[in-house]
């Protein structure tokens, strides 16, 4: 079984909610326990703000494309945007002393701790993140 | 987000409700909190039990409360914490940063 949808969307982070909403739906027919959903669903939200904020520089008319592909084993997402990507070691951690009362920074961390793979894409329209999640765990 | 403000002896506490995400409730807790400072109050309770999620920009406005109440020589502390929102702050590390306590009555006797 493939299944495969793709949203496009302007740079509106109203639509972090449709993302989300979205998921929450297209989840129901796989069992995973509700905390499982809630860490996908606020990692998704924080890939989505992302590309919206930073890729996009929140800039309306650039776009955003959410990707999600799942078969048996596991669930892939692929949010793109318009930027001209990052380099994720250049990422401070925000859990060292210096970096804890930092308000920002926190997005990709946590996303790496929610989901079981974590890649940065390219193509030639932008870049993008690639979250895996595994579900058979 | 929703909140409550409630007044216990010289304790303010600021009972949260719903979403705090970005866009959504993480502007609304920075703006009651800062009106709570600057109406020189200094012993603040964020009573985090109903909050049902929670991202990285409502944990950038928890810390950005802790923050702002340091600046005016207020504190702020934590209670209630689901266990969702107690794993946020752990994996963070941000639990070092908190009082936090189990409920709201024993965080007012705290101060």
């Amino acid at each position: 079984m493939l299944n495969k949808v793709s949203i496009l969307f302007q740079s509106d982070l109203s639509m972090t909610d449709c993302v989300e909403e979205f998921f929450r739906t297209a989840v129901k027919r796989w069992d995973l326990e509700d905390d499982r959903i809630d860490w996908i669903a606020l990692s998704l939200r924080e890939a989505v703000n992302n590309a919206i904020i930073h890729g996009n520089s929140n800039l309306f008319e650039k776009k955003v494309e959410v990707v999600m592909e799942a078969n048996e084993k596991n669930i892939v997402f692929k949010i793109w945007d318009e930027g001209r990507g990052f380099d994720i070691n250049s990422l401070p951690d925000p859990t060292t002393e210096e970096n804890l009362l930092r308000p920002h920074g926190r997005g990709i961390f946590l996303i790496s701790k929610f989901v079981d793979g974590v890649k940065f894409i390219c193509r030639e329209t932008g870049f993008g993140i690639e979250l895996k999640v595994n579900l058979s765990k | 987000m929703k909140y409550e403000v409630l007044e216990k002896g010289n304790v303010t506490v600021i009972k949260l409700s719903g979403r705090i995400t970005l866009g959504s409730g993480d502007v609304k807790l920075r703006d009651k909190l800062v009106e709570e400072l600057e109406k020189g109050k200094k012993k603040i309770v964020l009573d985090l039990g109903e909050v049902s999620f929670m991202d990285s920009a409502g944990l950038g406005e928890l810390v950005a409360a802790y923050t702002s109440a340091k600046r005016h020589g207020a504190q702020v502390k934590l209670s209630n914490l689901t266990k969702k929102i107690d794993d946020l702050l752990d994996i963070t590390r941000l639990s070092s940063v908190f009082e936090t306590y189990n409920s709201t009555e024993e965080a007012v006797k705290s101060f």
